[in-house]
């Protein structure tokens, strides 16, 4: 059940995420004017979805503690399975051309984008957590 | 072990007598805690004996087989193991953070995310303890998060 809410949380931000950086990328490649269809938006939560599934590398709050360098490979591991899925599917859905240098590079950027706006998110949410533990400390003195 | 109450006397003197094949830990801090009136902990420090009330000690740690009470800047010796100390301990007070440490909720002076969703707790002494993603979700429950 645990893992089920992560994976949700996960696609939440991931797919809040592909939204900022397709909004940025069409435009600086295609031009503000080029006009998508409706089919972009199931490939998006297709995408969505793949990128979540690999979250299971992730460990869950309450599961066997792993090292700081197990965690460092995980994230690193997590980190190359997103650019696979992303440039695989991305390029199946003609979002782009590996013979566009540019447009890889842009694709490149627009994953780290994602992977770090999800890393803040997650952080931010650990530290509202830790504010809430705080307040709590506060109440015990 | 078999416990045995007997009834006795208003006149009679109340008494509690241990029968044992050989006086191992276990049953000294049995006897240490009934001497010393049962809330204090006995721990040891060269050699020599003290009790500690619970409240006053930092954290546990457990180091090579050994367990180590952290009080404000002294540290003692535990002859007891960490999972028996949370039986003992006061539980709205003590809560487990690591596979090797107890911390004394009451002593953190705050907490801070730390990476891959641990947490770190900053003591009332300055000190850091990490607390674990596996029991974050105890510490939350103790606070009443």
């Amino acid at each position: 059940m645990k893992r089920l809410q992560s994976m949700i949380s996960f696609f939440e931000k991931i797919t809040a995420g592909i939204l900022f950086a397709t909004a940025i990328y069409i435009p600086v490649f295609y031009g503000g004017d080029f006009l998508i269809y409706a089919d972009i938006l199931w490939q998006i939560l297709l995408l969505s979805a793949v990128c979540t599934l690999g979250s299971i590398l992730m460990p869950l709050e309450g599961e066997k503690e792993i090292s700081r360098y197990a965690m460092l490979v995980r994230t690193i591991l997590y980190y190359i399975y997103v650019n696979v899925v992303v440039l695989g599917l991305g390029f199946l859905f003609g979002w782009f051309s590996f013979r566009n240098g540019l447009q890889v590079l842009g694709m490149e950027l627009a994953i780290a984008f994602v992977y770090l706006v999800v890393y803040l998110v997650s952080y931010w949410t650990q530290c509202q957590e830790a504010k809430r533990m705080n307040e709590k400390l506060k109440g015990r003195e | 072990m078999k416990v045995t109450i007997v009834d006795i006397g208003p006149q009679e003197e109340e008494e509690l007598i241990l029968k044992c094949r050989c006086l191992d830990d276990e049953l000294v801090n049995i006897i240490n805690r009934l001497k010393q009136g049962g809330t204090k902990l006995t721990v040891y420090k060269d050699g020599k004996i003290f009790f500690v009330e619970p409240a006053e000690i930092f954290y546990f740690e457990s180091v090579d087989q050994k367990v180590f009470a952290y009080c404000e800047s002294e540290v003692f010796l535990v002859r007891s193991k960490l999972y028996e100390l949370l039986g003992e301990l006061p539980g709205w007070m003590f809560v487990r953070v690591s596979k090797s440490v107890i911390l004394n909720v009451n002593k953190i002076k705050s907490l801070a995310p730390a990476f891959g969703g641990r947490y770190e707790a900053l003591l009332k002494n300055g000190e850091k303890i990490i607390i674990s993603r596996q029991y974050v979700s105890s510490l939350k429950e103790v606070l009443g998060v």
